[in-house]
This record gives structure tokens, C-alpha cells and sequence, in this order.
């Protein structure tokens, strides 16, 4: 037999691969044949079923024989088949094609599933969601005794840390859940099947040469290239192809802090074993994060205005340095994160060790024009790789609400800082946010972020941090009449 | 029903202190949440199936034993809301029915009934669960406590339940004759008039018995389940129609009279078992054509009970969501 089985958790983009390879001359691929093993993969799941060979042998493997005779090489797609791929390999002999998407997408897509369109992703939930019409009236039409959909779906089992905290979890938490168990049970699975029998395909940035790939490693022939991309470009079964809708829940580019550890709490080992995570301090930096930033031509001229419009925050910085010198603090280096050109900064620290750290462009231009001997201009990734110099002081001067971490930014500065970091931010002063607030700027590539003190706080205590002093202070323009001052002792 | 004021309704103001009062009320009587958790388990662990009130009518499928969990929010909607969304975490069915003259539903001011606007979350937060929704009907219980006319208010209440997109099939009647001077309240429906009578409150107006039809409400069942006698015996009927019981729920011997041996109608289901406290549950109903009845028995016993019921039987569990309201 010619078999192969599309596995993946639910919004992943297996309905699309499926219709695609549908096409091929020599073979079909069927979307959730019936009986779809909903009832019996919860069954299974919940350590109850037990013999899933017997399904397989009995639910499954009849419609395949059917469907090989029928075409030639048959596949199917249902996002149930976690815990029977040994024995669909053992009585098939099939190939699997594993497609993933990164979590948070899929988080935020089952999510907006639930509230614009039909109202059951874990119905248990203690949200019931911001749900439209249509969701609402679907989930009256289909009362729970009857729906194997959302009882197909993974919870934890006693004995599972989740299990005892399972109600009070969002929607988002109890997707996050679902996404990182499934996948893990399909990698799991896999692994244990001889080499050459399956492959991963990452949904999340597949092109038509991707599917191309396999449809060969499927057997299917005949399709062709442009109108996969065609096929991949309209976005089958997206929420807007069935809705018109792009649903309210975001991106996770725009998750605010507690939305981002929520995920992480559940969700980072498997993010990591997929490898959609390596480094923890980078785990929410976007694809293009700071090419614009990159590219822009604004030069010397650029930072000098905006060095002019928060002067007071730069002089009050640089008073401070000056008075805990003053004091006997034996401060003789700073860095400076995301120090643009210099401005200001370059001449005020003459006399100390100056590190700047900037992108490629900036740090250039500061090679070869600010020519200090106890100067230095660094282009790294100051969240991802800290610093290998340690300062007396590590400031940032309106940089935090642009990066894509802030408590990541927090914890490399106190990395890097033998006695104190200094930050504002000038985005203004937020004391009622719980969490910082990220909004993603898919023009200027970079996050603007309204920090929230309580989170500011709580990160630089857990880093060991004392003498913690977060606090507003005026800047005398009328747009934004505080900004955000950060100033904490690291720990020696 | 001329002297009763029409029924005028809005949906406004909300009780600000009234789960403070259920919190004390029901602080001697309810059960942990985890009790309710126990007895859900156990009953699918013996192998009940559970089904929708509104299916525990029709013949079990398969000789299984089956069950409906009927629950009555007299007091407790966010109770209910608890239950609904358990059942939702085991996919298993569960039937809640919303009580149109409870004060968290609302209440009178100047001649209006006022909707509690939180009941709009309550019933979203059930649909999405997925649970049965109906209405714990209480037209008797209006009339007496406020003069206003509870007919028009069950047809306003079950409208306004569906314009919140709440599919309502069914009621359940609240309360007993015992409470409401010699009538049940599901007798407001034709097909359930358990007598042909004339029942007059005491301020001399006549109850309005058999006044609406089911269907013409889009209703399928009424889920308190009982069932007019074919040949009742009508003396002994009405003496027990007429009855008061002080102890309601709590007077074993008028329990056992309700629904073992009751005068005035008889059941669709086999047996009922009622929640009334603390651990405390009475059974009875009439499995095999015996008598089957105990009263103040626990969860453990109750649940003994049931497992010895005989194949193919129907088992109504009524449960107030206000006695397994503690953390």
C-alpha cells in the first residue's frame, strides 16, 4: 500500500496541505475522514483505551484499503492520530508528514476560532470569551454530550503539575497546553518509527517547493508549483477564509508580559524541542526585529534631535554618575545600550570607560568618529549575548521601550553591571499596569512598549538587585510629562 | 387573574450583596465543589450514562442504566456556572435551569420586574459550557409573592432566555403544591394538570392551571418528570395537593409520599435522587415496581443505591448548584 497520514495539532495548516495534495494525479488525500477517532484519542489520551491497535485495525485501516484501491497512493488528515502512530505505521506501513507552527501562532489562532466562529475550544474554560454571534449560536447547536471535537482535546491527567489548576487557566493557557502535548506526543511517537518514515514540514513559512517535497516523499505526483503557492497564499481554512475575520485575539507580538510568561510556563520546553526557541533571553524577538532601524538613513542629525527632546532625562543621567562619584562610588566605566551615535554621552563620560552598544550602522560611525582612547562601540545583540565586559554602571537611555524583552534587557544589563543600571524610558510613566504592555510595529519593526513598574520591580528583585528606586520623573514637555527612571544596586 | 397586576419587565440593577447572603445561608448545608466532582466521577465510573433531561424520558439505549443531572439554581448561578463547565472538562451532559423569580434574576421595584444584567453572563457562560438550558419555572410563586402575573412571565422569561440565544426545550417546575397553596407549578401547562380543579390562593383568585401549551412555546418536556395518574384517585390526590409540609425536602415522610407513593402523579423516571445538604441525599422512586426509598443517606450510600439499580433504568439526580458551592 501507498499510505501516508498528515499529523498535526488543530490550526496548524493540515486542511490546506491536505486540499493541496488532494490534487495529485496519482493519489487523493481525504480531510478528517469519518470516523474521526475524536472519542477514541481522548479515550487513549486519558490511559482508557486499551488496545488502539484494534481501532486502527478496525476504524481505519478498511477506509485506507478502500482509498488505495480507489487511487492509488491514499492519505488522510485528522489531527487525532497522536497516540495510534505505531500502530498505524504497524498495520499500514505508512509514511507521516509532522507539520508544526510555532505555538503562540497557534494559540492565538485557536483562540480567535473559539470567539468568532464556534464558541467549544475547551469549553471548561473560565473565560467564556469575547464570542460573536455566530460563535455563540454554534455553541448552542452543539452541546457538549455531542460534541467529540472539544472532547478530543488533551487535559491533564492526575499526577500532571497542570491537573490541579487546570480551571483556573486561560483559554489561551489550556491552548497553550494542547499545542506543547500534542506536539510532543507526535515527536515522541515518531521517534520511536524507523528513519525514512516521516517527515516535519513547519507550516509557519512553508513555500510551494516545501510541499513539493512532500508530495514526492507521499508518492503524489502532478502537482504544480504555482497554484500551490496560489493554494498556500490564500490561506485555506484560515478565520479569514471562513470568516472574513481576523479575530480579536493578537499576535503574539502584541502578548503583554503575563500573557508571555503564561505561554513560556507551559509551553517553553516544547517550543525549545521544536526548535522554535533556542536562547531564553530571545524568545520574542520577531523575525525582522530592528531591521528598519537598520536601514533608516537619519544619521548624526536624527539622534541629536532626539537627544534634544529628552535632554533633562540625559542630564539627569549623567548628574547621577556624577554624583555618586562624587559620593566615593568608584564608577569608572559605563556601558550604554542602545547608545545611537553617542550624542552627548561620548562627551560627558571623556574621562571614563565608555562602552557603546548600538546596531552595525551606529556603532560604524562611532568607530570612526568618536575617537575617545577609553571608548568602545560594540554591535551585539545586548538581550542575547550580554556583555563581556562588566561596567561599573549599565545605562539605557530610552531604549527598553523599544526592545522585544524588557525583563530580558533587565536581567542582561544586571549581567553586566558590577554596581548599578540606570534606564528610562520614554514612553512615559504607567503605575496601574500590572504588565508590561508590548505593541508590535510591523513598519518600524520594533516593539512600543509601555513598561509597567510593578514587573520592572519584580525582575530586578528576583536578579538580586537592592537600593530599587522606579519612579516618575518630569520632563517638562506636555505630550508625555513623565517618563519611566529606573535606578538599582546589582548584586556584587 | 383579573386582580393581578400585568407583567412588566427590564433588565437593570443587580443585588450588590446577595452572595454575601447566599455565602451564610447555605454555610451549614453545602458540600465542597470537590463532592460534586466525587459524584460525577462515581457515576460514570459505575457506568451511568449520563444524558440531557430532556433525553432521560426516552428508553435507554443499549440496557445501560442512564442518568440526567438536573440542576436547579435556585440560588447559586455561579455555583452552576462551576458545575457546567466540569461537565464541559469531562464532555458528559448536564442540564441547568435558571429560576425567573430568584433574586439573582431579579427582582420587583415600582411594579417592575428588574433583570439582573449578570444573568446574561451566566446563561453565555453555561451555552458555552454546553449544557442544557431551561427555565425553573415559578408562575404561582410570582403571583403570591409580588400579585403579578406569572403566566406571561414564564412566556417572557423563555423568550428573552432564546433571545440570548439560550435554546430553551424544557422547564422544570420549582417548588411543590405543598409550597404554592395546592398546585404544582408545571400544571401552568395543559398537558401536565395533574387534576381538573379549581385552586384558589388565598386571596380567592384561582391559580391559572393548564393555561399555556407547550408546544405553542416551542417547549418539548417538562423536566420535573412527573406525569398525570391515568386513574387517579382524586380524594386522595387533592388531599395530598392540599397538604403543607414544613419540612419540604427535609420531611422524610412527605418525601417518601412525593415520590414513592405520591396520590397525584406518578414519574418518567425510575428513580430520584436529591441533594438536600451536607452529605445528605434522599432516594426514592420505584426501580422494578418496588418502593425504593431513603432519606438523609449519604453520597457513599446514594451512589451504593443507584449501582443496584436494575438495567435499562432512569435515574433523575437533582442537584442545587447552592449546595456544592464551597471552594
Amino acid at each position: 500500500m501507498s499510505v501516508f497520514f498528515i499529523l498535526s495539532c488543530a490550526r496548524s495548516g493540515s486542511t490546506s496541505l491536505a486540499r493541496i495534495l488532494d490534487g495529485a494525479s496519482n493519489g487523493s488525500c481525504a480531510t478528517e475522514p469519518m470516523p474521526n477517532l475524536n472519542v477514541e484519542t481522548r479515550l487513549a489520551m486519558d490511559g482508557r483505551l486499551d488496545d488502539p491497535a484494534r481501532v486502527v485495525r478496525e476504524l481505519v485501516v478498511p477506509r485506507v484499503e478502500a482509498g488505495v484501491r480507489a487511487h492509488g497512493t491514499y492519505g488522510e488528515k485528522n489531527v487525532t492520530y497522536g497516540p495510534f502512530i505505531g500502530a498505524l505505521h504497524a498495520e499500514t506501513g505508512c509514511r507521516f508528514v509532522w507539520l508544526t507552527r510555532d505555538g503562540r501562532d497557534v494559540v492565538t489562532s485557536l483562540v480567535n476560532w473559539h470567539e468568532s466562529l464556534f464558541g467549544n475550544v475547551y469549553r471548561e474554560c473560565r473565560e467564556t470569551g469575547e464570542l460573536s454571534p455566530d460563535a455563540l449560536s454554534a455553541a448552542m447547536r452543539l452541546p457538549v454530550w455531542m460534541d467529540t471535537s472539544d472532547r478530543a482535546r488533551p487535559r491533564p491527567r492526575p499526577g500532571d503539575p497542570l491537573h490541579p489548576h487546570w480551571s483556573s487557566l486561560s483559554r489561551a493557557e489550556m491552548c497553550a497546553y494542547y499545542w506543547a502535548f500534542i506536539n510532543e506526543l507526535y515527536l515522541d511517537a515518531l521517534s520511536a518509527l524507523p528513519d525514512g518514515s516521516w517527515m516535519r514540514l513547519d507550516y509557519t513559512t512553508a513555500t510551494a517547493a516545501d510541499v513539493q517535497r512532500v508530495a514526492s516523499f507521499c508518492g503524489l505526483e502532478g502537482l504544480d508549483s504555482s497554484a500551490i503557492q496560489a493554494q498556500l497564499d490564500g490561506k485555506i481554512n484560515s478565520l479569514a477564509d471562513r470568516s472574513a475575520s481576523a479575530g480579536r485575539y493578537p499576535s503574539w507580538r502584541d502578548w503583554d508580559g503575563g500573557r508571555r510568561r503564561s505561554f513560556e510556563a507551559i509551553a517553553s520546553g516544547t517550543m525549545e524541542r521544536l526548535g522554535y526557541w533556542d536562547e531564553a533571553s530571545t524568545r520574542w524577538r520577531p523575525p525582522r526585529y530592528g531591521a528598519w532601524w537598520a536601514a533608516h538613513e537619519g544619521g548624526v542629525t536624527w539622534y541629536e534631535w532626539m537627544y534634544d527632546t529628552r535632554r533633562l532625562m540625559h542630564e539627569e543621567c549623567m548628574a547621577w554618575v556624577r554624583g555618586r562619584i562624587a559620593a566615593g562610588d568608584a564608577i569608572t566605566s559605563i556601558a550604554d545600550l542602545g547608545c545611537g551615535v553617542g550624542v552627548g554621552y561620548a562627551e560627558a563620560f571623556a574621562d571614563l570607560r565608555y562602552v557603546g552598544v548600538d546596531l552595525t550602522r551606529n556603532v560604524e560611525w562611532c568607530r570612526a568618529n568618536r575617537t575617545a582612547p577609553s571608548h568602545a562601540y560594540l554591535d551585539v545583540d545586548f538581550i542575547g549575548a550580554p556583555l563581556a565586559e562588566r561596567c561599573d554602571v549599565v545605562m539605557s537611555s530610552g531604549t527598553m521601550d523599544n526592545v522585544y524583552d524588557v525583563d530580558a534587557l533587565l536581567r542582561a544589563m544586571v549581567s553586566s553591571s558590577r554596581r548599578w543600571v540606570y534606564l528610562t524610558a520614554y514612553r512615559g510613566w504607567f503605575p496601574d499596569l500590572d504588565e508590561h504592555r508590548y505593541t508590535w510595529s510591523p513598519e518600524h519593526s520594533c516593539f512600543y512598549t509601555d513598561v509597567s513598574p510593578r514587573r520592572l520591580e519584580s525582575t530586578l528583585r528576583e536578579s538580586g538587585c537592592t537600593e530599587i528606586v522606579i519612579e516618575p520623573r518630569r520632563t517638562s514637555r506636555s505630550d508625555i510629562p513623565y517618563e519611566t527612571r529606573v535606578i538599582a544596586r546589582v548584586p556584587s | 387573574m383579573s386582580r393581578l397586576r400585568p407583567y412588566r419587565v427590564t433588565t437593570g440593577r443587580s443585588a450588590s450583596n446577595y452572595h454575601e447572603q447566599v455565602a451564610s445561608n447555605y454555610a451549614s448545608t453545602a458540600n465542597s465543589f470537590a463532592y460534586y466532582t466525587w459524584i460525577v466521577d462515581e457515576l460514570l465510573a459505575a457506568g451511568q450514562a449520563l444524558v440531557p433531561v430532556s433525553a432521560i424520558r426516552h428508553e435507554p439505549p443499549g440496557g445501560r442504566r442512564h442518568s440526567a443531572l438536573r440542576h436547579d439554581i435556585d440560588a447559586d448561578p455561579i455555583a452552576a456556572v462551576r458545575c457546567s463547565r466540569h461537565l464541559a472538562r469531562l464532555g458528559v451532559a448536564g442540564s441547568f435551569y435558571l429560576l425567573h423569580t430568584a433574586p439573582y434574576y431579579g427582582d420587583v421595584h415600582d411594579g417592575v420586574f428588574v433583570r439582573n444584567p449578570a444573568v446574561i453572563d451566566w446563561v453565555r457562560a453555561m451555552i458555552v459550557a454546553g449544557s442544557e438550558i431551561g427555565l425553573h419555572i415559578d408562575p404561582f410563586g410570582l403571583m403570591r409573592d409580588h400579585g403579578m402575573d406569572g403566566v406571561e412571565a414564564v412566556k417572557a422569561e423563555i423568550h428573552w432566555l432564546r433571545t440570548q440565544t439560550a435554546n430553551v426545550t424544557g422547564t422544570v417546575s420549582h417548588n411543590s403544591a405543598a409550597v404554592n397553596g395546592g398546585a404544582e407549578n408545571y400544571e401552568v401547562f395543559a398537558r401536565h394538570v395533574l387534576l381538573r380543579r379549581k385552586v384558589r390562593r388565598p386571596d380567592r383568585t384561582v391559580l391559572p392551571l393548564g393555561v399555556l401549551q407547550m408546544s405553542s412555546l416551542g417547549l418539548d418536556y417538562e423536566g420535573t418528570c412527573a406525569r398525570p395518574h391515568e386513574r387517579p384517585d382524586r380524594a386522595a390526590a387533592l388531599a395530598f395537593l392540599q397538604e403543607t409540609s414544613p419540612g419540604g425536602v427535609r420531611d422524610a415522610a412527605w418525601m417518601r409520599r412525593y415520590l414513592v407513593d405520591n396520590p397525584a402523579c406518578g414519574w418518567d423516571v425510575e428513580c430520584q435522587c436529591w441533594l438536600i445538604g451536607r452529605d445528605e441525599w434522599v432516594v426514592g422512586g420505584r426501580p422494578r415496581g418496588e418502593a425504593l426509598f431513603e432519606s438523609s443517606v449519604s453520597g457513599g450510600r446514594m451512589l451504593e443505591l443507584v449501582r443496584g439499580l436494575p438495567a435499562r433504568s432512569r435515574t433523575l439526580f437533582v442537584v442545587h448548584p447552592e449546595y456544592v458551592r464551597l471552594p
